[in-house]
This record gives structure tokens, sequence and C-alpha cells, in this order.
């Protein structure tokens, strides 16, 4: 993703966490030791606001979150990225 | 090996659960040590006896582990010397996996990145991928298609999740790139030929 599409897409998360009924309940899980504070008080989970925030914090865990999306993007393609969260 | 220390452990926990009757049904036998029963005494005694070690939890690119200790690390790997490893976890085909090798474990299949899921696994996706590749090696196949029916599994998933019935969940979208995420980071070291 160069600039302008991970600002696309960080705005297309931000409307899915705005719209989503739980965002704050654990939706994705890891299965890695010593997690980072912010997943280990739930349980290795992350919630909608967590994938937001850690994305648009470019902490570890959101580089993670670009590395698995941008694979996702390579396997098919942006807008299909975007359509998944809402766009 | 299955330590369920905490929820995401526990969905992983719980992909193991439709291997044991797989495994029981092959006239393998199965020493489960889940939950408490998990500790390191008891991985190390497993680590010398089994032909095939399968652990599901949390993982680090050096270690595997438990609730309150690493099960599996670089100081003990070499005891499964002769022995398949596999591990359904995070990171450890980054530096366990050759570590695991150099002491002679004839094969190890890992992830050599963070594994994710939907939280529960609650369509069974993500557990299907990882039983339905493990079947292969227990119902006799190598490694490598081991390895090769895993792939394939999550490739599944992705559509499942991408286009097919489970593309209508809210969450669809994580759940297609999670699947092609685990598929690209699952890694086979040693013996790509080996069976049990």
């Amino acid at each position: 993703m160069n600039q302008r599409e991970r600002a696309i897409l960080l705005a297309a998360i931000r409307g899915w966490v705005d719209r989503h009924p739980s965002p704050d309940t654990p939706i994705v899980e890891i299965a890695r030791g010593q997690l980072l504070p912010s997943v280990e008080q739930s349980g290795g989970g992350l919630s909608p606001r967590q994938i937001y925030n850690e994305l648009q914090e470019n902490s570890e865990l959101g580089q993670w979150l670009t590395r698995v999306i941008d694979a996702g993007i390579a396997r098919a393609n942006l807008d299909d990225v975007l359509k998944g969260f809402g766009q | 090996m299955r330590p369920a220390n905490d929820p995401a452990a526990a969905t992983l926990a719980n992909m193991a659960s439709s291997l044991t009757s797989t495994i029981s049904s092959n006239g393998h036998s199965l020493s489960d040590l889940s939950n408490a029963g998990a500790t390191r005494t008891a991985v190390e005694a497993e680590l010398r006896a089994s032909r095939l070690i399968i652990f599901f939890g949390h993982g680090l690119k050096s270690k595997l582990q438990g609730a309150a200790t690493d099960l599996v690390d670089l100081s003990n790997v070499s005891l499964a010397s002769g022995n398949i490893i596999v591990a359904i976890a995070c990171w450890s085909a980054h530096t366990l996996a050759g570590q695991a090798i150099a002491g002679g474990v004839e094969a190890y299949l890992g992830f050599d990145e963070q594994f994710g899921c939907l939280a529960g696994d609650p369509d069974g996706e993500f557990g299907a991928a990882v039983a339905e590749g493990l079947e292969e090696l227990i119902n006799g196949n190598d490694m490598q298609t081991t390895l090769g029916s895993m792939q394939q599994r999550f490739d599944d998933a992705f559509h499942f999740y991408k286009t097919g019935s489970g593309s209508g969940r809210s969450d669809s979208v994580l759940g297609w790139l999670l699947a092609n995420w685990n598929k690209i980071h699952a890694r086979l070291d040693g013996n790509v030929g080996t069976t049990l």
C-alpha cells in the first residue's frame, strides 16, 4: 500500500469500527507468546477498535496487520479489502 | 500439548479435538497434555518418547509457551531428536525449527510469522485447515503432503470467507485475510518426505 491507499484503508476501517455492533469485543486471536499489553488484557484477542488503533499508531501489531492486509491485496485487490470493510 | 492458558490458546486447543479420534482410530497411542497438565516436565518426557509432538498455543521465535513457563525452547527441543514436531503457534518456524533440525529432530512444521484466526474460530474453518492437514500425516502420508493439504485447506477457508457461505459475516474480510496469511506462512523444515 502506498500512503494514499493506506489513508483510504484507515478511513474505511474507521467507518467499519463506527458501524460495528461490538467494536470492543475481540474478533481476532493471535497465537503469539509475550503479547503486547493491549492484546494481553483481552487474552490474545484484538477488537475492531484495537485493530484500528494499532494500524493508526503503526505499532508492532499495526505493522503485522499491515502485512496481513498487504498479502490480501496481493492475492485479491485493494477494492476487495475496502469492500470487506464496508466501503 | 495444548495448554489453553488464555482465550486465544483455548481456541487453538479446541482445534486439536477432532484429531484425537483420528489418532486413536489409526491405531496410534495418544498422550494429551492439556490445560494444567502441559507442564515442562511432562512435555520433555513426550519430546523423548513420542514420534509426533503437536503443540497448540502461544509461540515466539525461539519458544513454545505454557501457562507460566516455556514448554519447548532452544535448550530442550533436541530432546525430540528423531521425532517430528508440529507447532500451531506464532513464529516458531523462524528460529526454534532450525535449532530442532540441527539437534536431530526429523521434521518441523510451524509458522514463520504470527498465526491468527477469527476469535473462537466460529465457523471451524481455521481448525479444519489445521486438522485436515495433520490427518494426512496421521493417515500415513509424508510431511510435504501434510503441509500441502494444510495450505490447500487454508485456501478453502479463504474462499469460504471471501465468496462462499461465510462471506455474509460482518467480519468475513478478516477471515479471508487471516486464512491467506496462515497459508503463506506455514513452513516445513527437515526431512520433508518423512512419515509417522
